[in-house]
């Protein structure tokens, strides 16, 4: 598999991954990294350079917005939250990974490996 | 407890953004550190997470992000920009096929006494396909949803549905405007103005209405 399409599959689970935890509700960046890790038991990982500027670029297409609300532990952190036009993207999004992960079962039996 | 900031700030110096754009994208990375360090159970170093990131990549990562240059307006990326080229390329072909052949019999007409042509005939048609084609190409291109990569195939249909509405109400209210013309002749303009150019349209759309695709 080339760089590139690695790049463009870890961009687009990033994608995913990012709206569905924030269609529960406002996370901040490190809350957000911090739940990918634990929900995928570490097979998604996300650092300081993976995840703020999927962020913004997911800011910059108004899928998500952030502001700035002091946490639970009284520090001011950028919580960022879903957007309408966010959610509208996030069904299509499972659709077209549901059909690419069927299409790969169909071709290499991934399901069962 | 180390300035996060200023570590940040030092990395990412040749970030080139507003000032305010700048401090918040600073405070944003800084209070990712600080949490890091402050929860040990993260599975995380702050050390080794500050050492592993290629701060040049990030900092030009974020600056693509976050720079205004080619930020367009989602909806006017997905949708507007699409559209607007549909509707251009039909209206340049609609002109090119009226000075090319009769306009007569090139363009459809509203006109009393059941004289409006149907442009079911009309050279032009066999363009729309390409035009709807465009429309939803350049919609699924920049990552548009479904009901804006159709909207974009359809948008002259669209726009020719708004118009005739229009006209249909003002039949309605001031029947006096369109004195002469028997309603039947407008439904037929209708007819040959949205419906079939939008099966046309619909027909160049389709194949790019549904696929599988992996984000960029």
């Amino acid at each position: 598999m080339t760089k590139r399409i690695r790049s463009k599959i870890a961009r687009g689970s990033g994608e995913i991954a990012i709206l569905s935890l924030l269609a529960e509700q406002p996370l901040y960046g490190f809350e957000i990294a911090k739940q990918i890790g634990e929900r995928t038991r570490g097979s998604l990982q996300f650092t300081l350079a993976s995840l703020y500027p999927l962020l913004y670029e997911m800011e910059k297409r108004g899928w998500v917005e952030g502001h700035w609300q002091t946490n639970r532990a009284g520090r001011d952190r950028r919580y960022y939250s879903l957007t309408p036009a966010g959610r509208r993207q996030l069904a299509p999004l499972r659709k077209e990974w549901q059909s690419f992960f069927q299409a790969l079962d169909a071709l290499a039996g991934v399901s069962h490996a | 407890m180390p300035d996060w900031k200023l570590e940040v700030r030092t990395r990412i110096a040749d970030l080139k953004l507003p000032a305010e754009v700048k401090e918040e994208v600073i405070a944003e990375l800084a209070g990712h550190l600080e949490d890091i360090e402050q929860n040990p159970d993260c599975g995380q170093e702050v050390s080794a997470a500050l050492e592993a990131v290629t701060w040049p990549f990030v900092a030009s990562a974020i600056q693509k992000a976050k720079s205004e240059e080619g930020s367009m307006n989602s909806r006017t990326r997905t949708l507007w920009l699409p559209a607007m080229v549909n509707l251009t390329l039909y209206t340049i072909l609609l002109y090119i096929g009226a000075f090319c052949f009769d306009e007569r019999v090139w363009t459809p007409r509203l006109s009393p006494a059941s004289h409006t042509p149907l442009p079911l005939f009309h050279p032009w048609l066999v363009t729309l396909p390409f035009c709807g084609a465009i429309g939803a190409l350049l919609a699924k291109r920049s990552e548009a949803p479904l009901g804006s990569r159709m909207i974009a195939g359809l948008a002259p249909s669209l726009v020719w549905l708004a118009v005739f509405a229009i006209m249909t109400a003002v039949f309605v209210c001031a029947p006096s405007y369109f004195r002469g013309f028997p309603m039947r002749d407008v439904a037929r303009a209708a007819f040959g103005w949205i419906l079939i150019p939008a099966l046309l349209l619909l027909l160049g759309s389709v194949p790019f209405l549904r696929t599988v695709r992996v984000q960029d």
